[in-house]
């Protein structure tokens, strides 16, 4: 096979050209781009390997964007990639990198009914934050920023006195909510939920339970108090969530939040036993 | 306008193939046959690798077991130019396996021969990528290959890759038994 060397110049050039408009590109919201073997270094491949990398190229938009689109409702997201563990990637700000030195970022298709992943390939960008999804730090902070509920404290008896050696009732009244915030332009939505409770008695006893405790006659969490004294107890309410990040599909949120509750002032009195006749 | 992006990048394909032919001259060719002959048939035909039980494992050695049986299924794609077996260790969406798939599919309608199917999986290394909530297992390895031809009768469309070593970048999906490939790149 030969060529007039004319028109091989030429053919390179273009190829050239092919490059760098590839590399340069950004992947558009509604279709994956044709990375090119985006991470190549234009080094020779296999066979088989050059025709995985002229794929994406040969078959243009229709497999990737159009002919997806058009057949499953879903939408295209993308993703920078955090730094592995393998030595052998390239890093740089806790984020992958190609081997020209631009961010890496991995696109895919997500079908709306099954969030089934579709048409997975990497593209490389100039800049990661403006188009990378929230990391789990960052869902976690968003949580975070969520206002939750006060972490009542009800005691049984009421009127902040109790017994010497007496059940006394704790319980708190946290219940799952939902609530949607907007992060680096994604709508996350989140359900979020107790967890767990860590009960401060204030005698230097605590005691963590996954119940709220339950208003007398349900003494769920109770706690005996061995002498008169004055105490301040409390209850931490400790949040956990489900978030669903652009309608996707549900995940759980790395990490939990907890509330601190309020002290309350309760007086230990012993009681004197009157015989009545 | 697609057709000439695709004629651009098959020139380009063309052109990389002649480049490496420019960089690494190989062997002098024998002399152009003026008869065409038929390519001589190995006396047994090849069969299919088995995949092992230890390449369906859920683990990085299961991953490393299944690559590695994917290049020897690749081989043998290579040296029968069925791509039947291939196809199967493919997700349906893994556009660079459809790539390869269409190549050896190709071969075989046009009546080529491959040479040069004898590849070598090295420098495996491994992580995880996610995709939202779903994650995928990242292998980055080296394949070397010897000189390669997709042999067509009569040369005008034979296909040549010089003997290098690709830098190869699979996303594998954990499926019920086993894997699949879900991203063929090179890295």
């Amino acid at each position: 096979m030969t060529f007039p060397r004319a028109a091989l110049s030429m053919i390179i050039s273009l190829v050239v050209s092919l490059n760098i408009v590839c590399l340069t590109s950004t992947a558009p919201s509604d279709a994956a781009d044709c990375d090119g073997g985006t991470p190549s270094t234009g080094t020779a491949t296999g066979a088989f390997t050059a025709h995985a990398d002229a794929a994406c190229h040969a078959t243009g938009g229709d497999a990737s964007g159009d002919t997806a689109t058009a057949a499953h409702d879903g939408v295209w997201r993308k993703a920078s990639v955090p730094c592995g563990k393998s030595p052998i990637l390239q890093c740089r700000d806790g984020l992958r990198l190609c081997p020209n030195g631009q961010f890496m970022t991995i696109v895919w298709f997500e079908t709306a009914d099954t969030h089934q992943i579709m048409w997975t390939r990497n593209t490389c960008e100039d800049e990661p934050a403006s188009s990378r999804g929230p990391t789990a730090g960052d869902i976690l902070n968003a949580l975070k920023r969520v206002p939750l509920p006060a972490s009542v404290l009800v005691i049984q008896p009421p009127g902040g006195a109790t017994l010497v050696n007496f059940d006394t009732n704790f319980f708190t009244t946290a219940k799952p909510f939902e609530r949607t915030v907007t992060l680096l332009g994604h709508q996350v939505h989140f359900k979020i939920r107790p967890r767990s409770f860590t009960w401060h008695y204030g005698d230097g006893e605590d005691e963590t339970t996954t119940k709220p405790g339950a208003a007398y006659p349900a003494l769920d969490v109770t706690h005996r108090y061995l002498k008169k004294d004055t105490v301040t107890p409390s209850v931490d309410t400790i949040w956990e969530a489900d978030y669903q990040l652009d309608g996707g599909a549900w995940a759980p949120v790395n990490g939990t939040v907890t509330k601190t509750g309020a002290a309350q002032q309760l007086t230990i009195k012993s009681a004197t036993p009157i015989l009545v006749g | 306008m697609r057709r000439i992006a695709t004629l651009i990048v098959g020139l380009g394909l063309l052109a990389v193939t002649a480049c490496s032919g420019d960089a690494e001259p190989s062997p002098p060719p024998s002399p152009t046959p003026t008869v065409t002959t038929a390519v001589p048939t190995p006396s047994s035909s090849p069969t299919a690798p088995v995949m092992p039980e230890a390449a369906r494992e859920h683990t990085e050695a299961g991953a490393k077991a299944f690559v590695e049986y994917f290049w020897e299924v690749v081989d043998y794609a290579g040296t029968t130019l069925d791509s039947s077996a291939l196809r199967k260790l493919a997700a349906d969406d893994c556009v660079g396996c459809q790539g390869a798939v269409d190549f050896v599919d190709q071969m075989r309608a046009g009546g080529a021969t491959f040479v040069g199917a004898t590849t070598h999986v090295t420098n495996l290394a491994f992580d995880t990528v996610m995709l939202g909530a779903q994650e995928r297992t990242e292998v980055v390895f080296d394949v070397t290959t010897p000189e390669q031809t997709a042999d067509y009768p009569g040369s005008v469309n034979d296909e040549r890759y010089a003997a290098t070593t690709t830098h190869t970048r699979f996303y594998l999906k954990a499926v019920a038994r086993g894997w699949r490939v879900v991203l063929w790149e090179s890295a």
